[in-house]
């Protein structure tokens, strides 16, 4: 007797479904009822407890003919499948799904890395495939390309990829480093974007369009197929690489340090995904909080600054590197260093400077591409259960400065410390927001859960839309996205019901909803 | 100044500016040598899902964590000869503080076997 159900599926017609399915993966691959495997697919990181949001099953399948399969028994029997290649994403939903009994596909045995072109540098690789085994692969060979990965590297290639994730070195927008996607539609049909939709193709990995409507970006952040392979191409090791980190003594140098950081982003003079860290994120990453506070509410400033003294931080930190022709990199970066010179007790490190700075150490291995867990260090500072916002803003000094006394204000108002850095796109900043709370505290979840609405909703109303959110909270984004009485969502849902008629891939995924589901729409849990 | 011929991408840039030292010639094709889950090696499966996370000396949160809670002289999981291998194999599977749960099809039940007996020795 399965513990949860998937909503409108009767109990008889479940059973029979899982009988079936069993039959396509094996009986060692169906998890379903009280199996102590499905256990694994809880997501003890976020607001909403993890008993709220428990799989009926999971299906782990190992092929495309089995996907395929195992979708036309989900058409017949109205099985909404939850599908990711590594289930890392926590923070953002982890291996759980979107609602209470919705049935897991789980690609992670799919993990071969199906080509790696040292030549034309990319590879080939199946959703299973981690940031890690990629590395390590390349490693083993003897490759001189590397991987650009996010900062936790348990994550997927593919999965990160497609939810639109980011990494740290010149390849640091990784869905632009996306190449030619093989995907498997609802109805069982195999689609190759790109120049892979040619038979005798010899360019699938090497140029993104193809001919006709470039359809790739359909199948990011969307619930419109099964993608199964996809190309991402691999940075070749430069001859030359000279990571830094500028430290600046005062909150207010923020304006100043990104109005010198856009041009030098724009014209690609710092080619990589440099981060701006306040000392309170770089400090979590390293000390426990009790040590420094164990008060109610948010860190006072002075414990702040204690921290940042003892790490020897600055209260805004910058972390960027050079690449390319050693003669180059050194003139470039005099360059560099001049402009931020100018912000008065500016300090420049470069490498050597910070041996044994587990900050700077993590940071710097994240610049070429070097996988690594450093991160993570955050969980040890005040407990386990994280949301993270990423608003996206002009990369001006006045809307940075807008975005952390708005970011601190909203999370100030909830007890929150305010933990927050800023990402530099090309033109762009990615402001990371992080809300951090014990998660087996019911009142500091809930307290957690309203400031995570107001977030949205405050740097939505301030014109700053979020790159991704929790699962919980994707209605309220996609509702932030509301031009045109929600013109976006209404043709996502459009190309949803055409796609998949009957509902089955990842109902609900980034708010769009399948024609059967859409009445549970933006509903809360009480 | 030397360029590595397997340098693919730089060497190209080299020969169109013409700078020199660079080699011609096609790169060697590259073998994968990759262990296939789900029988990978003990050492392997530590290397791609828990040395980020475990493995000796700062920027290790579990490392980190471990020193915290238990000291510094039980803060490394590799040589944990006090942890019993079946302990090993539920924290894995079930998760344990910070750290998440890894399913079957992350680290597969022989692998895990071998993984949990492998930590165990110094």
């Amino acid at each position: 007797m399965p513990a949860v159900l998937p909503r409108s599926v009767k109990t008889a017609d479940f059973q029979r479904a899982l009988e079936r399915l069993r039959k396509i993966v094996g009986a060692e691959w169906l998890f379903s009822g009280d199996d102590p495997k499905l256990a694994a697919y809880r997501d003890d990181y976020s607001a909403v407890p993890s008993d709220l949001r428990v799989p009926s099953a999971a299906i782990c399948a190992g092929t495309l003919e089995e996907i395929q399969a195992v979708l036309a028994v989900a058409n017949e029997f109205h099985l909404p499948l939850w599908t990711f290649g590594n289930g890392k994403n926590y923070a953002y939903g982890g291996p759980a799904p979107r609602e209470q009994g919705f049935l897991i596909l789980d690609l992670k045995r799919m993990n071969r890395i199906l080509e790696v072109n040292e030549e034309l540098a990319y590879a080939l690789v199946e959703p299973g495939v981690s940031y890690f085994q990629l590395h390590e692969h390349l490693r083993s060979i003897g490759s001189k390309l590397w991987v650009d990965c996010p900062a936790p590297g348990w994550g997927g290639v593919m999965g990160n990829t497609l939810e639109h994730g980011a990494g740290y070195t010149p390849y640091g927008d990784h869905f632009i480093m996306q190449c030619g996607m093989e995907v498997v539609l609802a109805d069982g049909m195999v689609v190759r974007t790109g120049m892979g939709a040619m038979p005798k193709s010899t360019c699938w990995q090497l140029f993104k369009y193809g001919y006709g409507p470039w359809v790739d970006g359909l199948f990011t952040q969307s619930n419109y197929g099964v993608v199964t392979k996809m190309g991402v191409w691999l940075m070749p090791e430069p001859p030359g690489y000279k990571p830094f980190m500028i430290t600046v003594p005062r909150e207010e140098d923020l304006h100043q340090l990104i109005e010198i950081t856009l041009p030098l982003k724009m014209n690609m003079v710092i080619p990589n995904g440099a981060v701006v860290a306040h000392a309170l994120y770089d400090g979590a990453v390293q000390v426990s909080r009790a040590k420094y506070h164990t008060g109610k509410g948010p860190m006072p400033e002075s414990a702040v600054r204690k921290i940042a003294s003892d790490l020897d931080l600055g209260m805004w930190n910058l972390y960027g590197a050079l690449y390319g022709l050693p003669d180059n990199v050194e003139l470039i970066w005099t360059m560099v260093r001049d402009a931020y010179a100018s912000i008065p007790g500016a300090r420049f490190f470069l490498k050597g400077d910070r041996a044994g700075d587990p900050g700077w150490e993590y940071r710097e291995m994240l610049m070429r591409g070097v996988p690594n867990m450093g991160e993570f260090g955050l969980l040890n500072f005040a407990g386990r259960g994280h949301l993270n916002f990423t608003p996206i803003a002009p990369m001006t000094g006045d809307d940075a400065v807008k975005m952390f006394e708005l970011g601190r204000r909203i999370l100030h108002r909830h007890g929150f410390d305010h933990l927050t850095e800023f990402v530099g796109t090309w033109r762009a900043l990615i402001n990371l927001v992080m809300v951090m709370f014990d998660q087996q505290d019911a009142a500091a979840r809930k307290r957690a859960d309203a400031c995570a609405r107001e977030v949205i909703l405050g740097f939505a109303e301030a014109g700053y839309g979020e790159l991704k959110a929790n699962l919980e909270y994707m209605d309220l984004v996609q509702q932030t996205y509301g031009y045109g009485d929600g013109a976006v969502r209404r043709l996502s849902e459009t190309i949803k019901d055409a796609l998949d008629p009957n509902g089955i891939l990842s109902p609900g995924k980034q708010g769009i909803w399948p024609a059967s589901m859409r009445k549970q729409r933006g509903k809360q849990r009480a | 100044m030397r360029f590595k011929r397997s340098n693919y991408g730089w060497c190209s840039l080299l020969l169109v500016l013409g700078s020199g030292g660079a080699l011609a010639g096609e790169p060697a094709a590259l073998q994968a040598a990759e262990h296939r889950f789900p029988n990978r090696p003990a050492e392997y499966t530590y290397k791609v899902h828990c040395a980020g996370c475990h493995d000796p000396g700062e920027g290790h949160p579990g490392t980190m964590k471990l020193g915290i809670t238990r000291g510094k002289d039980l803060a490394v999981l590799k040589g944990r000869a006090d942890l019993p291998v079946e302990y090993i194999e539920t924290i894995v599977r079930q998760g344990l503080i910070e750290m998440a749960p890894f399913r079957k099809t992350e680290i597969g039940d022989t692998e895990l076997h071998a993984l949990a007996q492998w930590l165990r020795t110094p």
